[in-house]
């Protein structure tokens, strides 16, 4: 089921009324887990068994992490739990990339090829078997001592319990990626009087706009980034056909994320936060503090700082960054260039930290400011041509497009084209100026009226909304 | 932490006052302005804005066209019989035959394009008639694809500062047509078997709009010459001649002269489309007076 359709609404005023009606209140996660397997199963309802046997086993592993009585039997509990959520993310998700890449062109294979590339991909399968994975580190560093806010019971409860963590429905398909102990302590009797309606209205109004009006209509006119009908394209087109798709994820993503934070408020749940302005960045590592903040911390706290982070030396601490932005790339899809666009990013991080200090003296005759500006102009252009691999997997076409951007100058530019692009974004950019001058005085001023920008916000969305597109996120 | 004081509903009464305000005034500004909507911001809307046009205003049509982006340039002030335009660019005339047969008002003939046969894209279907949005579009004009107001405000600016006719670029038409002649000299199976199952789909539309009192006339439209010779569009032919003789009705195969251009090969610039209209309204009122 998607956010942006009309069933869902039908299904979130249903699944509300049931959730707070007195009657009801010792149901309340049951009605959640009930309703989240309405809203997973609602185009494939055979996606459910996946669901339930990763449930299942998270539940199991990690409830044999806590009764564990050594480290030793805990190791091998939390190991084996790992292990299957891998396994499964691998074979549905990573199958077809292996078999493409041993057996070339799917046209033309039959046999166990074939069957191996027409897996299907379950959706959301990459955030939920995360979260599964952070279930069984969490109860294992909860019982190595780590403080933690899991409490585990009988196994009966605790089976009960991951299975809302797991499908909860706000965030069971693209995230935000929620840590087992971020949550459990959440889980605990809700009252319709405590939802924090302002916030959510603002979450929602926003998260919809972004996602309907600006993500929706930019995806119209970036579509044409798809060979071969860039070629004929002039560089300007190409040029802000990029920026417009740079827009357009960030809005498609940070907007989906804030619909689903202002969903989980309705049911009195808080979700991570996952975007913070990210085009602002004036350094890699600070685009990845703003940028799918969940999936960054994840890496951060699951793989960086157990593969020992920067306590090892410089040597370490830049293969570190490398293979976790490699692994990080390869999350988002089963396609090299994902692994390429990654191992960009990593080596740009690394970069950054070996050169950075450098580069920053060369350049210390210049006004802070100005270096301020060279940093984001920097980091935005190589994060948006980044971009051009999640747009064309094929990496040949991704080639092409460079080419024809350096070679098509002399064609004339689609003037609407541009015109449209540079009107959606303007949301985008606004917004991001806005996070820079809030503090500033007359900026908290303007804020005692900003019910007129969610008004206006509200407005276009109800009548300037662009064609429904699923999410560009549902398909990592 | 818990807002659901005072102050926040007050606050969603002020958003939604806001709103209340802003749709108001917007509907009392667009009906002063009536800025006639020629175009659309995107190909999507633009077949939005067509089939919107035809489900909710309900024009007058003696004729239908239902086709694909080859058809989509056949402006409806080019005929002098009353014709409407259901072409739609990444299409086919699988689109526009659920249309026809769902409005009240029926037209006397429908033209057909022997193209390619997309299936029904059920988003858009759904854009047009899955409820509720079908009725609160019918209801409330401000909620249909020309109101929006970035439609409305590129309109505005066309009006205001008409873009220059575009030339076709000989070169760039050479890089499309190369590019589809390699295409569809990659003919599959699949594909075959795919275009079979539309060829069914049409049949089914067919026997519908015949049921319903609606004529059929099949045309298709001239190509560059180079893109006949292909295995894709030989093979295609071949399955539109045998469908068609078989469904006994009139064909049209427009010529293509000396003086067509196209802009790719596959699309007819402005003045070769205008060119076809004579034959096609001939056809139309010639079923017409049948």
């Amino acid at each position: 089921m998607l956010f942006n359709s009309w069933e869902f609404l039908v299904f979130l005023l249903v699944t509300m009324f049931l959730y707070y009606l007195p009657l009801f209140k010792k149901f309340q996660i049951a009605i959640l887990i009930g309703a989240s397997f309405i809203f997973y199963g609602w185009f494939q309802p055979w996606l459910l068994t996946l669901l339930l046997f990763s449930i299942f086993i998270n539940a199991w592993t990690s409830f044999g992490v806590s009764m564990s009585p050594s480290h030793r039997l805990r190791m091998i509990w939390a190991t084996a739990g790992v292990s299957a959520n891998l396994a499964v993310l691998a074979f549905f998700k990573y199958s077809p990339l292996i078999a493409s890449s041993i057996y070339g062109d799917w046209k033309n294979i039959d046999g166990i090829g074939a069957f191996i590339m027409g897996i299907p991909l379950p959706i959301g399968i990459s955030f939920f078997n995360f979260q599964g994975i952070s279930l069984v580190v969490d109860v294992f560093k909860e019982k190595e001592g780590t403080p933690n806010r899991l409490h585990i019971g009988s196994f009966q409860s605790h089976l009960f319990n991951t299975a809302f963590f797991k499908s909860f429905f706000p965030q069971l398909v693209s995230g935000p990626i929620v840590k087992a102990h971020d949550f459990y302590f959440q889980i605990r009797e809700k009252y319709f009087s405590d939802i924090p309606w302002d916030h959510c209205a603002r979450e929602l109004i926003l998260g919809y706009f972004l996602k309907c009006v600006v993500a929706d209509n930019m995806k119209d006119q970036t579509f044409w980034i798809a060979y071969p009908y860039f070629v004929t394209m002039s560089s300007w087109d190409l040029v802000w056909m990029l920026f417009g798709y740079s827009v357009q994820i960030f809005a498609d993503f940070a907007g989906y994320s804030l619909i689903a934070l202002g969903i989980a408020r309705l049911f009195g749940y808080q979700l991570p936060q996952n975007f913070n302005w990210p085009y602002i960045s004036t350094s890699f590592s600070e685009f990845w503090r703003r940028w799918h903040i969940s999936l960054s911390s994840f890496l951060r706290e699951y793989l960086y700082i157990p593969l020992g982070g920067n306590r090892h030396g410089e040597l370490r601490t830049y293969f570190n960054l490398f293979i976790v932005m490699f692994l990080g790339g390869l999350w988002h899809g089963a396609a090299w260039s994902y692994a390429i666009w990654g191992t960009a990013h990593g080596g740009a991080l690394a970069l950054e930290r070996l050169l950075g200090r450098k580069v920053g003296q060369v350049f210390s005759f210049l006004p802070a400011p100005a270096v301020r500006f060279l940093n984001w102009l920097l980091v935005f252009s190589v994060v948006s041509w980044a971009w051009l691999l999640f747009k064309l997997p094929n990496i040949s076409d991704a080639a092409l497009y460079m080419q024809s951007f350096v070679k098509n100058g002399h064609i004339e530019a689609g003037k609407s084209r541009i015109f449209l692009i540079f009107l959606y974004s303007l949301p985008v950019i606004l917004l991001h100026l806005w996070y820079l001058v809030q503090e500033h005085r007359w900026a908290v001023c303007l804020k005692n009226y900003d019910y007129l920008i969610y008004g206006l916000l509200l407005f276009l969305w109800v009548v300037n909304s662009g064609s429904s597109g699923a999410f560009i996120y549902f398909q990592f | 932490v818990p807002s659901s004081t005072f102050s926040s509903k007050i606050f969603i009464l002020k958003i939604l006052l806001t709103f209340a305000v802003l749709a108001v005034g917007y509907s009392w500004l667009i009906k002063q302005m009536a800025v006639p909507i020629t175009t659309g911001q995107n190909q999507y809307q633009e077949n939005r804005l067509k089939a919107e046009n035809y489900v909710f205003n309900r024009p007058p049509c003696s004729a239908v066209i239902l086709g694909s982006s080859l058809s989509d340039g056949l402006k409806e002030e080019y005929f002098e019989v009353p014709v409407c335009n259901l072409a739609f660019g990444g299409g086919s005339a699988l689109w526009g035959g659920p249309i026809v047969l769902s409005s009240l008002e029926r037209p006397q003939v429908v033209l057909i394009e022997t193209n390619v046969l997309v299936p029904v894209n059920q988003e858009f279907m759904a854009s047009l008639k899955a409820e509720p949005s079908r009725s609160l579009k019918n209801a409330s004009p401000l909620l249909r694809q020309a109101s929006q107001p970035v439609t409305q405000l590129l309109n505005w600016l066309r009006k205001k500062i008409p873009p220059p006719v575009k030339t076709v670029d000989p070169a760039q038409a050479e890089t499309w047509i190369q590019y589809y002649v390699q295409s569809y000299n990659q003919f599959h199976e699949k594909d075959k078997e795919s275009f079979q199952k539309n060829l069914k789909d049409m049949e089914e539309m067919i026997r519908e709009l015949t049921a319903s009192g609606i004529q059929v006339i099949f045309y298709r439209m001239p190509v560059d010459p180079r893109l006949l010779q292909t295995e894709k569009l030989q093979w295609e032919n071949e399955q539109w001649s045998v469908f068609v003789s078989r469904s006994g009705t009139t064909f049209i195969d427009l010529p293509v002269s000396a003086e067509t251009i196209t802009k790719d090969g596959l699309h007819l610039a402005d003045p070769s489309l205008k060119a076809l209209v004579p034959i096609l309204q001939a056809a139309i009122q010639a079923k017409i007076k049948q």
